[in-house]
């Protein structure tokens, strides 16, 4: 049995803890507030280059239009961009992505295609390393940056983008959680190449996100506008299409911060709550001990005082 | 004077600027354009350079860009700006940073569509630095 000295330990170690998760939860706090409103700024920007491919009217034939959002009519190798957290500590956030991604990848490897993975944020790579190690073919890391910046999700999809015209695979799919409020973050499965609607393939299409597929059902004629293009179809799709890559991880980068946040905001609250009902718990036991081990030695002291 | 529309200019961070406007002139892929409202429907890639907004007779403002993407609907014009700055907070070490960073790209680039984009992006960008900033 625990003395009271260990008792007295135990609860001074458990008062330090719930300090320092207040603390994180605090700074979880403050952060979430900068990260969503970063987050609801950043949406009017890859809304509004949403809007503009909904309205390019798409035709497979026109050679005009780019592999990019075309596709190459297979999906024999698919690319998966996964985004995590850098740092654990906040539930089950990371986890989450992991668990979605990872039943994307043994869907995709079952239909016996060849799959790689990049990953951004180092935990979705500490935890995906173990089953799909051999599939890695990049890791990028974020944490050099204090802040998800655009130009970092520019350099990240121009790499994408390169990979693609290496013809290193034919199907991308992005992997990211959506915040929709501070309890709740979503994970989510986007395709981004190839990006143009109707040319969704294998089941990137099928998972990708509720928006994309409430964009995908809009009947294919309701008013696009007829576009004068400059200098030609071509050259502004070839610019667009990188400008929405680069919107949509900074979009994905952004949600993730968020999210991230949120859940360890969450977390932290939680681990306070718990550690509070445990120093409770462990104050009773401790007093009753003490109160005991009184009784104990007044019995003694009186049986003493009778023997005599 | 002429009518007024809808003018929003957009980075990935925010939206910079959203206003009725009588005139705004842009630089783009094919040299500085303006719209006036009921313009023909336009996309078109914006370059480097910078952006004269007449909101009415005598009230202007003016930012620059870093290239981007211009949409224009009858009613309604949007510039997705990869960053824009209003003229005044225009920084020269910042611009002479994406010079650096372009040129870095500019070695070891493989297809003739991103080195002719990238030499046209170091022009627009050093005429930006000469105009606005004068060095």
């Amino acid at each position: 049995m625990a003395s009271l000295k260990d008792l007295r330990d135990r609860i001074a170690s458990v008062k330090a803890t719930q300090k320092i998760t207040r603390a994180m939860q605090m700074v979880a706090a403050a952060k979430l507030r900068r990260a969503q409103e970063a987050v609801v700024a950043a949406r009017p920007y890859s809304a509004r280059l949403e809007d503009v491919l909904a309205d390019i009217p798409v035709n497979p034939a026109k050679a005009d239009m780019p592999a990019l959002m075309r596709g190459r009519g297979r999906d024999k190798v698919q690319l998966a961009v996964i985004c995590t957290a850098d740092r654990g500590l906040c539930g089950g956030f990371n986890m989450q992505i992991v668990r979605h991604a990872r039943a994307f990848l043994r869907a995709r490897l079952s239909e016996g295609k060849q799959v790689k993975i990049i990953t951004i944020g180092k935990k979705g790579a500490e935890m995906l390393k173990r089953e799909f190690g051999a599939l890695f073919i990049d890791s990028v890391n974020v944490s050099r940056y204090k802040n998800a910046g655009f130009e970092q999700a520019r350099a990240i999809a121009e790499d994408i983008v390169k990979r693609y015209d290496q013809q290193e695979f034919d199907v991308c799919t992005l992997f990211y959680s959506e915040f929709k409020s501070v309890i709740n973050q979503q994970p989510q499965a986007q395709q981004l190449i190839p990006c143009g609607q109707g040319f969704e393939t294998g089941g990137g299409g099928r998972a990708a996100g509720e928006e994309q597929a409430g964009k995908a059902t809009q009947p294919a004629g309701s008013a696009p506008a007829f576009y004068e293009f400059e200098p030609d179809i071509a050259d502004v799709l070839a610019d667009l299409v990188l400008r929405l890559l680069s919107a949509r991880i900074f979009r994905a980068l952004l949600e993730n911060a968020a999210g991230e946040m949120g859940a360890k905001m969450t977390a932290m609250d939680n681990a306070t709550r718990n550690a509070g009902t445990m120093i409770d718990s462990l104050s009773i036991t401790y007093n009753r001990r003490r109160q005991a081990r009184i009784t104990t030695e007044l019995i003694e002291i009186i049986a003493g005082a009778e023997a005599l | 004077m002429a009518g007024k529309f809808q003018f929003d200019l957009i980075s990935p961070e925010k939206i910079v600027f959203s206003a009725e406007v009588e005139e705004v002139n842009i630089p783009g892929s094919e040299g500085y354009f303006s719209v006036l409202a009921g313009h023909m429907p336009l996309m078109t890639r914006a370059v480097p350079g910078s952006v004269h907004i007449r909101k009415s007779a005598g009230e202007a403002v003016q930012f620059i860009i870093f290239g981007g993407l211009i949409e224009v609907k009858t009613d309604k014009t949007s510039l997705l700006a990869e960053s824009a700055v209003p003229l005044a907070r225009l920084d020269k070490q910042d611009i002479e940073r994406r010079i650096a960073h372009a040129r870095n790209l500019l070695k070891d680039v493989r297809t003739e569509d991103s080195r002719s984009r990238l030499e046209e992006f170091i022009y627009h960008m050093s005429a930006i630095k000469s105009a606005e900033i004068g060095g």
